[in-house]
């Protein structure tokens, strides 16, 4: 049986979801709406490459129905065909990852050793009609470094569904500063990723999510090795019937381990967000610290937002263990201290929106502005 | 010297309460004038309603800014207008970075339509320089605003924009507050420098201490939302030494 089948057929037995949610936090998530879209169709990804990438790097990765790459040494890259088989790199659970497994067309695996030179590297994942789905796994030998910047493009139409895997692997010492944005614009998404950080090795993740009408992001770290790092700066938004679950997921294993998990989010008109930070430290990873940080603003008299940190210890010896969440829109306070300083209630908004959006550093990195995220894929 | 300010027998109402009770203070180019008062006397009700708060309404009175009437005026326009408040507690904003917040606020000033790339590229160092001025470190700037800052980058903050905006009349509302010696020189320091450029300085104050660096014109004690009295700053330590009884036996 080829893998599809046999994934489609682990898929009708399996539940909806049980990775990393705890059973309260399910209905954050509208399965219904990937449910309802799951319907078999031909699927083809046929969307251009953004003139704005071409500007961004001469080394680029892009995944289609074909992966084409330019400017990265062939030995780096290993190209797979739509029988990739996804669980070599990801744990699957539950219904909907099985089905994503199953959607996988073309996978590429990248690994970067000590030394090369893939600053600015760029992996692009094209979204289509039907369900359309990539998988990109990136290896680092010990103390390579690198600066990856992966651009996510959702469907088109307002039946497709995108899913795209990411399995990244550090090797001890090595560094890895990772710019992940995601426009999902028409597309229903599920997104899994996964990155396992091995000892001294650090990972700056720093993430840009703009919503479809039912985006789902799983960023799941490992922090296996001992002064493992990750920091991650995150900025979503979910407009006008968007519904975004955006979930931030560190695990503690390796002692004296360090994450930093910092997500913000803006919510307008009838959209949903939810952003949850959580962090485990489990029993080996003595002396590590932790910060969980996030915070939704909500604007527009049906916006919905959530804002879940977690923190779980179990290891009686913490260097630090923080978590704090809001859920807020501008505050009588908040607009009157910037009208002191002369904006107006709109500049206001438009500031703490803005805000929002390039906390992360992504947009800036791309030199991408809002208008051209909000209007779409157009280039600058 | 020339009258910056002006504030006409002011009456104001917060939440259906009268708070100010007829208030009469005038400020000069120049000049710092210390608003001292007891905790509740109406002093952070003043500096809010000349900086045009919403909910603090005027129910007599007026404020003249340059000779002109400005208590229609919504805050930004009366910002934009040379007015200035630096908060005795700056709320926190998540989600945008102080230099974020800088660059709008520069830009606005400066007439750009749009409020997020910095307009004038030479007021980066100008702002770099004032966080040197005024104590701070430059990864502030990538701090979200007022987030997690201590009580001296509060008032460090606070008194840097002070500085950068450039405003014609500077209100500062208790601005010693929770800081060390090191600290309260260091923000009387600054008051002075604002002093010799002809600013025209508000400063709210419940202690006096912070007279020991730096000295006022000017001082209008406010007790129970009316001016209970009015001197230089023999006044300040005369409260300093014996309290606000003093000027309720007068």
């Amino acid at each position: 049986m080829a893998l599809k089948e046999k994934y489609m057929e682990i898929a009708e037995k399996e539940v909806f979801q049980e990775i990393a949610d705890s059973p309260t936090m399910k209905y954050y998530t509208n399965w219904k709406e990937f449910q309802k879209r799951l319907v078999a169709q031909d699927s083809r990804v046929y969307m251009e490459l953004p003139d704005w990438i071409e500007e961004l790097t001469d080394k680029v990765v892009v995944l289609s129905d074909e992966v084409l790459v330019r400017g990265v040494p062939r030995d780096y890259i290993e190209v797979h065909d739509g029988n990739y088989d996804v669980l070599k790199d990801i744990k699957v659970t539950g219904k909907m990852e099985y089905y994503n497994a199953a959607r996988l067309t073309r996978a590429v695996t990248i690994r970067i050793p000590r030394e090369a030179s893939l600053n600015g590297l760029v992996l692009v994942s094209l979204g289509g009609d039907g369900y359309t789905g990539h998988h990109i796994h990136i290896e680092l030998e010990p103390f390579a470094s690198a600066e990856v910047i992966l651009v996510d493009l959702g469907g088109v139409g307002d039946s497709s569904i995108k899913t795209l895997t990411i399995a990244v692997d550090m090797d001890s010492d090595s560094r890895l500063k990772f710019y992940s944005i995601s426009l999902h614009e028409e597309a229903a998404v599920y997104s899994r990723r996964v990155y396992r950080l091995s000892a001294r090795s650090r990972l700056e993740l720093n993430t840009f999510y703009s919503s479809g009408p039912a985006t789902r992001i799983n960023e799941d770290v490992y922090l296996n090795g001992e002064y493992s790092e990750i920091e991650v700066n995150s900025s979503s938004l979910a407009g006008r019937n968007k519904w975004g679950d955006v979930l931030l997921n560190v695990r503690h294993r390796g002692e004296r381990s360090k994450s930093y998990i910092n997500g913000r989010g803006v919510v307008l008109e009838d959209g949903i967000l939810t952003i949850r930070g959580i962090a485990i430290v489990e029993k080996s990873a003595e002396w590590s610290s932790s910060h969980v940080e996030v915070h939704v603003s909500a604007f527009g008299e049906q916006a919905k937002g959530n804002a879940s940190p977690m923190l779980e210890i179990h290891t009686g010896n913490v260097e630090e263990a923080f978590h704090s969440a809001s859920v807020s829109s501008l505050s009588e306070d908040e607009l009157f201290y910037l009208g002191t300083r002369g904006l107006s209630k709109d500049e206001a908004r438009e500031l703490l929106v803005e805000g929002i959006l390039h906390f992360s550093g992504v947009l800036e990195r791309l030199g991408l502005s809002i208008e051209t995220v909000l209007r779409g894929l157009n280039h600058e | 010297m020339q009258t910056a300010l002006k504030v006409q027998n002011l009456k104001v109402r917060v939440g259906g309460k009268e708070i100010l009770k007829g208030v009469d203070l005038e400020l000069n180019y120049g000049e710092i004038h210390a608003v001292m008062g007891p905790n509740g006397s109406g002093k952070s009700t003043l500096a809010y309603t000349i900086m045009g708060r919403e909910g603090y309404e005027i129910v007599e009175g007026d404020i003249l800014f340059d000779g002109v009437s400005i208590k229609d005026l919504p805050a930004d326009e009366r910002a934009l207008r040379g007015l200035f408040l630096g908060f005795q507690e700056p709320p926190s904003i998540p989600g945008v970075r102080f230099s974020t917040f800088l660059i709008a606020v520069i830009n606005k000033r400066m007439g750009a339509p749009d409020l997020t790339t910095l307009k004038d590229p030479k007021k980066l160092r100008e702002i770099y320089n004032l966080l040197n001025e005024v104590g701070l470190n430059r990864s502030v700037l990538s701090r979200e605003l007022n987030v997690g800052f201590s009580g001296g980058e509060k008032k460090r903050s606070e008194m840097l924009q002070a500085l950068l905006l450039d405003p014609k009349v500077i209100i500062l509302d208790e601005p010693d507050s929770g800081l060390d010696v090191d600290g309260v020189r260091k923000i009387a320091e600054i008051i002075k420098e604002l002093k010799a450029k002809g600013k025209a300085i508000l400063l709210i104050t419940h202690y006096a201490r912070l007279f020991n660096f730096v000295e006022p014109d000017k001082v209008t004690v406010l007790v129970d939302g009316k001016v209970a009295a009015t001197g230089g700053p023999e006044l300040a330590h005369m409260i300093e030494e014996k309290g606000y009884q003093v000027v309720r036996q007068q």
